[in-house]
């Protein structure tokens, strides 16, 4: 198995607190795993840590993350451990992860993208940043557009949307634009943090459908979310996190089958049901 | 380089519905730097042009705006005089722009000790009025359209670098930017496509042609005080206008006055290209 994503040990302070405690969790290529939890559990600093995205102090104190990469597997943490590492020292440390090896699919999609640049240019500066790294010549000007209709847009739709603002896009539009510029930035995996929030059921179950996909073709796939009852049927692994911890792992199979171990999974359970009821 | 072409386009994207007054304005700028730039291939002969016998004429075919006290052709001067502030008043930009920005973005991004360290120069800087910061650099490093210009552009920094400073310093945590740092947008491209030229563009665009107008009235107050501006014979607006005072026919100190205020109010209304959408 060689291309998995390993997280062990993952330890977030704030302060004296300690909000992620020994969380280890991995996700294989062509794998859709759910992390689950309830709010403050600790599972949004749990996925941006595999970005070194959490800008706290003193923030992430242990962790040891492997990213696979063509030239062999990355460690970004093993640099900067130890103490608390600066801004600088941690975006050094994590430049050949973030968008080349690790993608990220940001809560509020239209918050996430630059609101005074057309979707089109945001599309092809993702495609751009990939194709200077693999050492390609720049794409052109229609390049946005394909990658648009990966995300799931129709190719008459896509082509007006390349000209559009932010503002101008309804929230599962930004987010499936969200999911293009992933697609443009040539990831292998993906981290998707509550990316439902603030979508309506329908477009939700079809953004769950896409990413669905996106692990099919390939992509190992981490989506943190609350909504156990959305995720449940159509992940391949389900991660449960209460208070910090990781408290229990699911296959599929499990999860449709068996009781839950602890309280905390227990309740989740419940709460699915009776939404789906 | 990508800087400055990100820079532009986030700057023409301001420019598709322009406003009349602001392209007016614009034109007459354009036009004022393009008599700047021919005049030396104008062929007037300044220094060489005193012709006691047509002393304090009115206007006439041969002298549209008529001559001074010394018999000089008031026209030509004017227009000779743009000189004087076009090309330092460009580089006061300049100097201003890029110091300015840096700066500002600086200590917007970075924050902490660094801002602190860049706020308190800045403030340090602004604490002295302009004129006497120029008055002061002029007299020290001597009076030439160089030491002018790099000092004006010095003083032109700290309203700028706020400016960059206050947006990048509020845009540094939303959510955008996480988002491009974790695809990996290298920091200077994101500083400069997303931060300084997206979200700044148009306010430093104004700002940097507020910056130009108010050199202009600094290099005309500079002359018509004398001894550190633009010194006789060459021409600049502000001398032609004390040189003459309640000497010359009327025109005489009419047209410089006159060139001074549309260039002023052509440099602000231009500066309206620039205005937010939304914006009176």
């Amino acid at each position: 198995m060689p291309d998995v994503l390993h997280l062990e040990e993952l330890v977030i302070r704030v302060g004296p607190r300690t909000l992620v405690d020994r969380v280890s969790l991995s996700v294989s290529a062509g794998e859709l795993a759910g992390l689950v939890g309830a709010s403050g559990s600790g599972k949004t600093l749990t996925c941006r840590s595999l970005l070194g995205l959490v800008d706290l102090a003193p923030g992430v104190i242990s962790a040891q993350l492997r990213v696979p990469a063509p030239e062999g597997i990355v460690r970004p943490y093993d640099a900067i451990l130890g103490a608390a590492a600066p801004r600088r020292a941690r975006d050094r440390a994590f430049s050949r992860v973030r968008g080349r090896l690790v993608g990220y699919l940001a809560q509020n999609a239209p918050a996430a993208l630059d609101p005074l640049r057309q979707v089109g240019y945001q599309v092809r500066s993702a495609a751009a940043l990939a194709a200077r790294e693999a050492r390609r010549p720049r794409p052109s000007r229609a390049e946005a557009v394909p990658w648009l209709v990966r995300a799931g847009f129709d190719p008459p739709e896509a082509r007006r949307i390349d000209r559009l603002y932010p503002h101008q896009l309804s929230g599962g539009m930004a987010q499936r634009v969200a999911i293009a510029q992933v697609l443009a930035r040539g990831s292998a995996f993906l981290v998707a943090d509550e990316p439902m929030t603030g979508l309506d059921a329908t477009i939700q179950q079809r953004l769950v459908r896409v990413l669905r996909t996106l692990a099919d073709d390939g992509l190992g796939v981490l989506v943190v979310t609350h909504d156990l009852g959305l995720i449940g049927g159509i992940a391949d692994r389900i991660h449960l996190m209460d208070a910090g911890r990781l408290v229990e792992s699911w296959s599929r199979e499990e999860l449709a089958s068996g009781t839950p171990s602890t309280l905390a999974g227990q309740r989740l359970v419940d709460a699915a049901r009776r939404g789906a009821w | 380089m990508i800087g400055l072409r990100l820079v532009l386009a986030s700057m023409g994207a301001s420019l598709r519905r322009p406003r009349p007054e602001g392209v007016l304005g614009a034109l007459v700028l354009v036009l004022v730097l393009g008599i700047a730039a021919a005049a030396p291939w104008s062929g007037y002969p300044v220094g060489a042009d005193v012709d006691p016998a047509s002393r304090g004429l009115p206007p006439s075919l041969a002298h549209p705006l008529g001559t001074d006290h010394l018999g000089r052709d008031v026209f030509w001067r004017a227009l000779l005089a743009s000189r004087a502030f076009a090309a330092p008043g460009l580089l006061a930009c300049a100097v201003a722009g890029s110091v300015g920005v840096s700066l500002g973005a600086l200590a917007g991004w970075n924050g902490g000790v660094t801002a602190a360290l860049i706020r308190f120069l800045l403030g340090s800087i602004a604490s002295v009025p302009r004129l006497v910061l120029v008055l002061l650099v002029c007299t020290v490093y001597g009076s030439g359209p160089l030491q002018l210009s790099l000092a004006a552009g010095v003083a032109g920094v700290p309203p700028l670098a706020e400016i960059v400073f206050a947006r990048i310093e509020q845009l540094k945590s939303a959510e955008f930017v996480l988002a491009s740092r974790a695809h990996g947008v290298p920091l200077p491209r994101l500083l400069l496509a997303h931060l300084v030229g997206a979200a700044c563009g148009r306010s430093i665009a104004r700002q940097l042609l507020a910056t130009f107008g108010s050199f202009v009235v600094l290099e005309c107050t500079l002359s018509y005080l004398g001894g550190l501006g633009v010194r006789e014979p060459m021409p600049s607006w502000g001398n032609m206008l004390i040189f003459d005072w309640g000497r010359g026919a009327g025109a005489s100190f009419l047209a410089p006055a006159a060139a001074i205020w549309l260039t002023v109010v052509a440099t602000s209304a231009a500066g309206r290209l620039f205005a937010e959408r939304g914006d009176a």
